[in-house]
């Protein structure tokens, strides 16, 4: 944050985030510090997330959380000085609870509206936090894995999934055994455990497809294998850390493609399924070996957290980029490349 | 004389390390796979045995089909390092940011859609068709090279992707060129097939087929432009 401009007092900047199954709303001062975010997530019963049932907890937990906020003893409400919120992509119903709380908010406290990007909010947060200037981003959630990084003025995605999420992809297999969403957690436990039981395993008999087409990825077809290893009388937890070892080598190996495409030295991780050890592990030893550095943000900032959101926020209102009510509508299909950086 | 005198490193890529020097005498690249450390040892031997080998075999065959890509002079499969002809030309992501072949870059993208075309046409899919691996020549044209990730397929999903892997790299690496991928299109579309095909002539795809699937998967990825 070289630049003058983002060296500013932009006063107290709110962010609201509620793309998938979290609402949360977090803030930066006036210097660009984040604060740990207020969040309320749904667990689903059964399945994974309903959008509408989602929006209903968003809705029913919108309010406490508000005003938890709005009661911290950190600032004062008249310091507040502009209202982010997530404004894509992602669920629609879940987008508008956020996006109606955030109308509201800045109506009333008469401050600008800040529509934000929610991918690029995973990428200023993080190099906000790791202090990394121009990193190539691997950013793995349950909707999106994305290799990011930036060129003219814009995030570009260099690769992507062309099916599913890899965390959507490790929830679903999850879910086929009984383990409640979100399954990332439960999947790392057990292949822990297979690996504590059976040091230094082999992956024999345990092999699964490796979808690597260019920078892209795909895991559909990881998830069918997998299951059928299962079914085929292979331990779960075995199972679980071949999955792991899978899906993780093909997330590194398009995020090392990215870096040797780029030239770039700095990769950095978001999203939630980054909160898992071996995938930081692995990301660490592929940077160090090409010479470069892994960066991962705590937990609290890998995960959807509103935080994110108030730090993009921020820099989007020192650079004058607001939204008007008119324009404040909510976008499922944002692209990670349709937002202007100026800030750097 | 050595056998394998090196010159220089040419690229640190994501799967290998990539030499150029000369092979007895002669103009090569040597491309050496390396271990890795982060990807478990089974996984990693699996990976680095199958691309090699697949590698290799696409090279000969292609190479007796005409195609402008490296053939194999030597290789060590134990140690994993491939020894190929060294190719003429400059990386396309070099050319396309260097302003003294900017008159070139009409034929440079339209002999790129017709190289690719002429692969497909031989029932071979690239797999990783980023402008590193497109080589570009004043007077040889394009060459296509880094078959490591390449397949025999002669499904179009596989030719669709091929474009949609170039197109992402052109539109993230090189947005000055907003109708970039349009020009490979239109190469893609008109190419006259070239060598020898011995695949069945009725299982392959047409280029007017490649192309609706491709655009299809053009709107299959998250958020699509």
């Amino acid at each position: 944050m070289a630049s003058t401009l983002e060296s500013q007092d932009s006063g107290i900047v709110l962010g609201i985030e509620s793309t998938a199954h979290t609402f949360s709303i977090g803030w930066v001062d006036g210097s660009g510090e984040p604060s740990p975010s207020v969040s309320a997530s749904v667990t689903p019963k059964e399945g994974g997330i309903h959008p509408r049932e989602a929006a209903d907890h968003h809705v029913d937990n919108s309010g406490e959380i508000v005003q938890r906020v709005l009661s911290s003893p950190e600032f004062d409400t008249a310091d507040i000085s502009a209202v982010a919120f997530s404004q894509g992509p992602g669920l629609g119903p879940c987008l508008r609870v956020g996006a109606s709380v955030a109308r509201a908010l800045a109506q009333r406290l008469e401050v600008p509206l800040v529509g934000v990007n929610h991918c690029v909010a995973h990428i200023e947060i993080g190099r906000q936090q790791c202090g990394s200037n121009d990193p190539v981003l691997l950013y793995v959630s349950g909707g999106n894995t994305q290799v990011i990084s930036r060129l003219s003025g814009r995030y570009r995605v260099l690769g992507e999934t062309l099916d599913i999420g890899i965390g959507n992809m490790l929830d679903k297999f999850a879910r086929n055994h009984d383990i409640p969403f979100p399954g990332g957690p439960r999947i790392e436990t057990l292949a822990e455990q297979w690996l504590q039981n059976n040091p230094g395993a082999s992956l024999d008999g345990l092999e699964l497809p490796y979808a690597v087409q260019g920078m892209d990825l795909a895991f559909s077809g990881i998830m069918t294998s997998a299951l059928k290893l299962v079914d085929g009388g292979a331990p779960l937890d075995a199972v679980c850390w071949s999955l792991q070892e899978h899906s993780f080598a093909a997330c590194v190996e398009v995020a090392e493609r990215a870096l040797a495409h780029t030239g770039k030295r700095e990769l950095l991780l978001g999203g939630g399924v980054a909160c898992n050890e071996r995938l930081r592990s692995m990301c660490a030893s592929m940077a160090s070996e090409r010479g470069g550095v892994s960066h991962v943000p705590a937990r609290g900032y890998c995960i959807d957290n509103g935080s994110m959101i108030a730090t993009l926020g921020r820099l989007q209102l020192l650079h004058g980029v607001t939204t008007s009510l008119s324009a404040s509508g909510v976008r499922q299909d944002l692209r990670t490349d349709e937002t202007d950086i100026l800030w750097v | 004389m050595q056998v394998w005198e090196k010159e220089c490193r040419l690229h640190v890529g994501a799967e290998a390390v990539v030499d150029a020097g000369l092979w007895l005498g002669r103009p090569a690249i040597r491309k050496e796979r390396r271990p890795r450390s982060w990807r478990h040892p089974d996984l990693d031997a699996r990976l680095t045995k199958s691309r090699m080998t697949s590698e290799a075999r696409m090279l000969q065959r292609l190479t007796i089909a005409g195609l402008p890509v490296p053939h194999v002079l030597a290789l060590d499969m134990g140690s994993g390092w491939m020894m190929q002809e060294r190719r003429l030309g400059r990386p396309l992501i070099e050319c396309l940011r260097d302003p003294a072949v900017a008159a070139s870059i009409p034929e440079m993208l339209a002999a790129t859609g017709r190289a690719i075309r002429n692969l497909h046409a031989q029932g071979a899919a690239h797999g990783d068709l980023t402008t590193n691996n497109l080589l570009w020549d004043e007077d040889s044209g394009i060459s296509l090279i880094d078959f490591g990730l390449a397949r025999w397929n002669t499904e179009v999903e596989r030719f669709g992707l091929d474009l949609q892997v170039l197109h992402e790299c052109l539109s993230a690496s090189h947005p000055e060129y907003a109708d970039a991928m349009e020009q490979v299109l239109s190469g893609y579309s008109t190419a006259e097939a070239a060598g020898v095909v011995d695949h069945a002539a009725e299982q392959l795809a047409s280029a007017a087929q490649v192309l609706s699937r491709f655009e299809q998967i053009r709107t299959r990825v998250r958020y699509h432009g």
